[in-house]
């Protein structure tokens, strides 16, 4: 995974939260989050990066990364979206979830301060899927 | 009434642990020190998680709820470990409990020592707090107006260059034994409250000139440092002591291991007629049980803590906390 603004250009691997490796999709403008298409291939990939515009220095991304389940999906939001952006000014996201996605959408003033925050919610949502694949999956409801 | 065995996870500053406690009963503890704080911790904590279901001998399935340290402390470690702990209690389906790192410190230093209802020295790297309990609330009575007693002791470690490992306090108080001659140093209680950052930033301005006249030796500086600070600590938990009427002191925090500074309280203590409580380093350094046993005692009396209010906090003071398990 790389540490800079993920440029909005075609080609890369899908963000996949489904097997050991987090893998960073870097895909272009235009190509919707995942789960407004239904019908998903399973193992399929696909999903990724979108920006509001297509181009590199695109401020508002968004990411949307595909659970096992609905409820993977649920519990990973429930873990990442209630701590506040570290920085008070500059930077804002917001997390939701639709069936089996999470969507993490960014605006950012800066592409610096983007990058350290994307970098960092990377780094969270990696030890999430780290902690479900030692102790999950989860319980039966 | 069925036990009840809580997991607690710490991770505020440098520190990471996991401790597991029933009932009173610390089961198992475990503790990794220092390294690259953040990066640190998000390589350690699920595998010193795993380490104390082990140690235990116990299964996910036997825990009934998950404590992790809400704040205060650093943010990016705080953050790596809440979302472990977040993500555990929603794959168990057990309830949330963010705990105040220093309540976790005065709870375990009260579950270990016995002690009824002492006023509490907190000193640590982050922290310096004289707490008495009262009315549902953590009292703060006095506490540094700048930097905690523990900072001051690592930065003044800097200047001597002294060794970080095991901790630059330890070694200094190791120094300190072997030092013969008191040097004068700035002395400043202010009424309850601790100032720092004065005798700290006059240390590191004559310390080189001192050493390199040969006036005194870095066992001198050191041996003094701890007198003159330790001194002010045990003034301000006197004059508490005084205030409350208390017989019990108990000292929690990472300073709190100093053996120097808990015989100057055990002497002020014993010219009161009141007795000492201190914990050894098992317990004194931050760690995970802490967390757990606060966490227990929050869940028995009904607390719990929703998700969306699960947010870490740099800043959370002692006295914002409900201590609804106390008379």
């Amino acid at each position: 995974r790389g540490s800079g603004v993920p440029p909005c250009r075609g080609g890369g691997r899908a963000v996949d939260a489904r097997g050991s490796q987090l893998e960073v999709a870097v895909h272009g403008g235009g190509v919707p989050a995942g789960g407004s298409q239904g019908g998903r291939v399973p193992g399929g990939g696909g999903e990724g990066w979108t920006c509001a515009r297509a181009g590199p220095g695109c401020k508002t991304p968004t990411l949307s990364i595909p659970f096992p389940s609905p409820l993977e999906a649920q519990i990973a939001h429930g873990s990442l979206a209630p701590d506040p952006e570290p920085r008070k000014g500059g930077i804002s996201k917001e997390l939701t979830v639709t069936e089996s996605f999470l969507h993490v959408h960014w605006k950012a003033d800066e592409a610096r301060i983007l990058r350290v925050s994307i970098s960092s919610f990377l780094d969270h949502l990696s030890l999430v899927i780290e902690t479900m694949e030692m102790f999950g999956p989860p319980v039966p409801r | 009434m069925r036990a009840v065995t809580v997991l607690g996870l710490e991770g505020s500053a440098n520190k990471v642990g996991a401790g597991l406690v029933r009932d009173g009963q610390v089961l198992s503890n475990p503790r990794f020190l220092p390294g690259q704080t953040a990066r640190h911790h998000r390589g350690c904590v699920l595998a010193v998680l795993r380490e104390a279901l082990q140690e235990a001998g116990l299964e996910p399935a036997d825990v009934d709820c998950v404590a992790y340290t809400k704040g205060p402390g650093m943010g990016a470690p705080l953050v790596t470990v809440a979302v472990v702990a977040r993500t555990l209690a929603q794959l168990w389906n057990k309830p949330l409990l963010g705990v105040n790192h220093c309540v976790g410190h005065i709870e375990m230093g009260r579950l270990i020592t016995g002690a009824q209802n002492p006023t509490v020295l907190y000193v640590s790297g982050g922290n310096t707090q004289v707490i008495a309990y009262s009315e549902h609330r953590y009292r703060i009575f006095g506490e540094t107006i700048d930097i905690a007693v523990g900072n001051c002791l690592d930065r003044f470690a800097r200047v001597l260059k002294i060794s970080n490992d095991p901790s630059p306090g330890y070694n200094i108080e190791q120094m300190a034994k072997k030092g013969q001659k008191l040097v004068e140093l700035p002395y400043t209680v202010k009424g309850m409250d601790v100032s720092f950052s004065g005798i700290l930033s006059h240390i590191e301005e004559v310390a080189h000139k001192m050493l390199a006249s040969g006036e005194c030796t870095p066992e001198d500086l050191c041996f003094s440092l701890q007198e003159t600070l330790f001194a002010m600590l045990v003034e301000i938990t006197e004059r508490a002591m005084a205030h409350c009427g208390s017989q019990e002191a108990l000292i929690v925090g990472g300073v709190g291991c100093n053996m120097r500074l808990q015989e100057m309280m055990r002497i002020m203590c014993a010219e009161r007629g009141a007795k000492l409580f201190a914990t050894d380093e098992r317990f004194c350094i931050d760690n995970g049980a802490m967390i757990a046993q606060a966490g227990w005692e929050m869940f028995r009396t009904g607390q719990v803590t929703q998700l969306e209010d699960s947010w870490i906090t740099q800043r959370y003071r002692t006295d914002e906390v409900e201590v609804t398990w106390r008379d």
